[in-house]
């Protein structure tokens, strides 16, 4: 371990370290460059289980402008020393803030935190890289602008950027984050500064009104990436409705998935439910009302009765499907009609509203998120199994019932062959599902955290064997995934990383591209 | 969110019950408290806050004696200033009723607002996480982090899982050895608990001030066997009740190599003095030993003098061997803090 440092980038000595880190000092000031044990070390804590030691930064630096990035940009190139940018860093589940590889320094950029522009009429809104939900909130909130947002369950601490730019999703009609994203500010790794789309354009005002500009498309390479530092980043709001009903509708079997997603996949591509409608197990909300232990305190994972109990004991289903209608209320109530008409068929859907259900802890989060409100409750998930393990594994799957009822029985039964329970949901994007489990362990076992890699690692080889792939990952399983969608995608993203990034100083290992 | 102002100098003990603690009087006014006059308190509303309090309060009133001891001793031997000076008021108790993840701004403002306070905070695990990021948000400095766990079907018959996984179990990550709460937290849970392992890894191996109380403050821990890995000198292994390779297959490390006695010579097993120990001072549950070792680290009162990277203290004694005690299942999270 070296003396001055808690970590050094690959094949760079502390002596080339040192002189890096005094030019970083040079340009953004001795309190913007952290090197210290106790600074670095809510850099480091991930939920994953390999060792931190594997993820730990060996530095981090506050920029707070694009020609600080420049600068910063211009040092690592002449030291051949990599940097990991972060926004807010808020990826938990998935790598929280730390590194993908050990050593590299975090550029982070929550310091880079002003709300730039956000346009009533046209409901769009540019941002750096450092705000939050919270402070966007806040702010239209203030201007009274009648904008909603759409944001994922660390609402509050997380911000739009980083959430985009990782492709994550939200709740609300605008719940498919990357569709509403227009227009980025790109610092490339030679120090150039590129506007996508019109933003290229001097004097254009359609920067955050058009996507597209001219020529090849080029903001999705800058998604999941590590091709360049976005440094600003336009998206559409969505005006507030004039009237949002939440509802739930419970099942109480695990085969009833079917049914459910052969009734909203038509509701969804007509546009009758707008949002992201999530089908959430009983395992997944179970966190908000109840503790594991009081129903199953043996080895393995939870049984089936145990579930079957809890869910009556805390008034859930099995499945709950939390959705909104949004609109006039002309609209809602006749979408409403159609909705209830359609899961009321078969005789086994409960279907319960803010009315029934309005004080139920699961159900107000629920609506909090869907109307793009503040809730941090989804963090109860960690509760769970205790311990602080957790990885998302994330594989996409058709919005056709059948599709879903056996991605559930596969990860399930992976699951439990490592002990471990099914909490999961699916997140209903128009003709796709996000399959949404947390794999959750104790990171104080190692039995467990043994476990867990192995059940990980099995999860995504089985997935992708049958097909499916994971659209998000974290940082220990990067090159897995990126290996499973071919060797041909993987060679087109190490061309245009070698073009865009030659000395390999941003984010190397991200997505598994080097 | 609720705040208390205690007094928490409860229970004074006395300078010899100290030493018999096996705290010298100039290591504790020399302790790691330094510039940190202020120490906060904050409880996550979980259901071992009373009990990691308590521990706490324990810790502080145990310094508070030893700066006042010290301090008169010194003064009298015309020493006073080898002896640290530097004093620190009762910990402000802040309780989130809510919890964390509905105060979350309430802690986000906090942790902004009070520079120059170290925190000691104990919370479940889904807060842990949200505080995790609030702490890095707001800039303040990581000393301590821990993760406990106890599972009450722990160790056997796992058919999926490792074997021999003790059913207590303690992670800590320390900024450095200057933090170390695990020798502390062993003396505690020793004499009471038959399995229990105790993690710690240092970001940096080196204590700042390494080497200048190591003879007085290192003792062995009693009742534990202390190994260091053949040709790495900063991993140490102290074992009770099973073999350094048993102990290092328990706490997941993935070594290979040789374990060797950390002074170089034979370890000696010393159960005498763990059991010596006055009675009005055991603790009688984990929960609140974690309380105590959490606080003692942030004063600094047991720092760990040799350079270390990574250290683990495990007991594994045969079911029977000792009475069990009646212990619920229960898992929570531990910080120490300096905003």
């Amino acid at each position: 371990m070296p003396n001055r440092y808690i970590a050094l980038p690959k094949g760079i000595s502390e002596k080339t370290f040192d002189s890096a880190i005094a030019d970083f000092r040079n340009v953004l000031g001795d309190a913007a460059v952290l090197t210290s044990a106790q600074q670095l070390a809510p850099y480091i804590k991930t939920m994953m289980p390999v060792p931190d030691s594997d993820h730990t930064p060996s530095a981090a630096l506050m920029a707070t402008t694009v020609e600080e990035i420049q600068k910063i940009v211009g040092i690592c190139n002449r030291y051949k020393v990599p940097i990991w940018t972060i926004s807010t860093g808020k990826n938990l589940g998935y790598g929280s803030a730390a590194p993908v590889e050990r050593g590299q320094v975090v550029l982070d950029l929550k310091r880079m935190n002003r709300i730039l522009e956000v346009d009533k009429d046209l409901a769009y809104a540019l941002v750096e890289p450092g705000v939050t939900y919270k402070q966007l909130y806040d702010y239209i909130a203030e201007h009274k602008l009648g904008l909603w947002l759409s944001m994922p369950a660390p609402s509050a601490i997380a911000g739009p950027v980083g959430n985009t730019l990782d492709r994550g999703v939200g709740y609300t009609p605008y719940g498919e984050h990357f569709l509403f994203a227009c227009g980025m500010e790109v610092v490339l790794a030679n120090g150039e500064v590129l506007r996508t789309g019109m933003g290229s354009m001097p004097n254009s005002n359609t920067w955050q009104v058009f996507k597209w500009g001219y020529g090849p498309y080029l903001d999705g390479i800058f998604t999941q990436s590590n091709y360049g530092i976005v440094t600003k980043f336009g998206f559409w709001l969505m005006p507030a409705p004039p009237a949002f009903k939440p509802f739930v509708i419970q099942y109480e079997n695990e085969e009833d998935i079917v049914e459910i997603v052969e009734i909203i996949r038509p509701l969804r591509i007509n546009g009758v439910i707008p949002n992201a409608v999530v089908i959430a197990h009983a395992l997944y909300e179970a966190p908000v009302k109840a503790r594991r232990s009081d129903y199953v305190t043996g080895p393995g994972s939870i049984p089936d009765a145990a579930v079957r109990k809890l869910a009556k004991d805390h008034h859930l289903g099995i499945w709950n499907v939390y959705a909104a209608l949004y609109g006039t209320q002309e609209q809602i109530d006749l979408n409403w009609k159609i909705v209830t008409q359609a899961f009321s068929k078969s005789g086994k859907a409960k279907i319960l509203t803010e009315r029934e259900v309005g004080d139920d802890p699961a159900f107000k989060y629920r609506a909090s998120l869907m109307r793009g409100d503040m809730t941090l409750q989804e963090f109860s998930l960690y509760n769970w199994r205790g311990g602080g393990g957790s990885m998302w594994f994330a594989p996409v799957s058709q919005a056709r019932g059948s599709e879903t009822l056996k991605q559930m029985a596969l990860t399930k039964e992976i699951l439990a062959k490592y002990g471990l329970d099914y909490s999961g949901e699916f997140i209903v994007g128009m003709r796709d599902m996000h399959h949404i489990v947390d794999v959750l362990y104790d990171k104080t076992d190692p039995g467990q955290v043994k476990a867990a890699y192995q059940c990980f690692d099995e999860l995504l080889t089985t997935f992708s064997a049958q097909g499916y792939g994971t659209y998000r990952v974290n940082t220990a399983f990067m090159d897995k995934v990126a290996e499973t969608y071919g060797p041909v995608q993987r060679q087109v993203h190490k061309t245009l990383k070698k073009a865009l990034d030659p000395n390999g100083i941003l984010a190397p290992g991200k997505s598994g591209i080097r | 969110m609720d705040v208390h102002r205690r007094n928490l100098m409860k229970g004074l003990v006395t300078g010899g019950t100290l030493l018999a603690l096996g705290m010298p009087l100039q290591a504790l006014a020399n302790a790691t408290a330094g510039s940190v006059r202020k120490f906060g308190l904050l409880l996550g509303n979980t259901p071992v806050d009373a009990a990691f309090a308590a521990g706490v309060r324990t810790a502080y009133a145990l310094s508070s004696n030893a700066r006042l001891n010290g301090f008169a001793e010194s003064e009298a031997a015309g020493r006073v200033e080898s002896i640290g000076k530097v004093w620190f008021s009762p910990p402000r108790v802040i309780k989130l009723k809510g919890g964390l993840l509905n105060e979350y701004e309430a802690v986000a403002k906090l942790l902004e607002g009070a520079r120059g306070v170290r925190w000691i905070a104990v919370m479940d695990d889904g807060s842990a996480a949200v505080f995790t990021e609030l702490m890095r948000n707001t800039g303040a400095r990581l000393i301590l982090r821990g993760s406990h766990a106890f599972s009450s079907y722990g160790a056997f018959d796992r058919p999926s899982f490792s074997r021999d996984v003790p059913e207590l179990r303690h992670v800590w990550t320390a900024a450095s050895p200057e933090f170390s709460a695990g020798g502390a937290l062993a003396e505690k849970l020793l004499p009471a608990y038959n399995s229990f392992s105790i993690v710690e890894d240092f970001l940096s191996s080196e204590h700042s001030s390494a080497g200048i109380f190591a003879r007085r403050v290192n003792k062995p821990t009693p009742g534990f066997l202390s190994y260091r890995l053949d040709g790495s000198d900063d991993v140490h292994l102290h074992c009770s009740g099973l073999s350094a390779a048993d102990g290092c297959e328990s706490v997941g490390w993935n070594k290979t190599g040789t374990w060797v006695p950390l002074n170089g010579r034979e370890p000696e097993l010393d159960e005498g003095s763990a059991r010596s120990r006055p009675a009005q001072l055991q603790l009688i549950g984990w929960v609140e030993s974690v309380g105590y070792a959490t606080m003692t680290a942030a004063i600094g009162l047991r720092s760990y003098q040799i350079p270390c990277s990574q250290r683990a203290f495990v007991n594994q004694l045969p079911l029977g061997t000792k009475r069990r005690r009646d212990v619920r299942p229960e898992r929570f999270a531990s910080f120490v803090i300096e905003t």
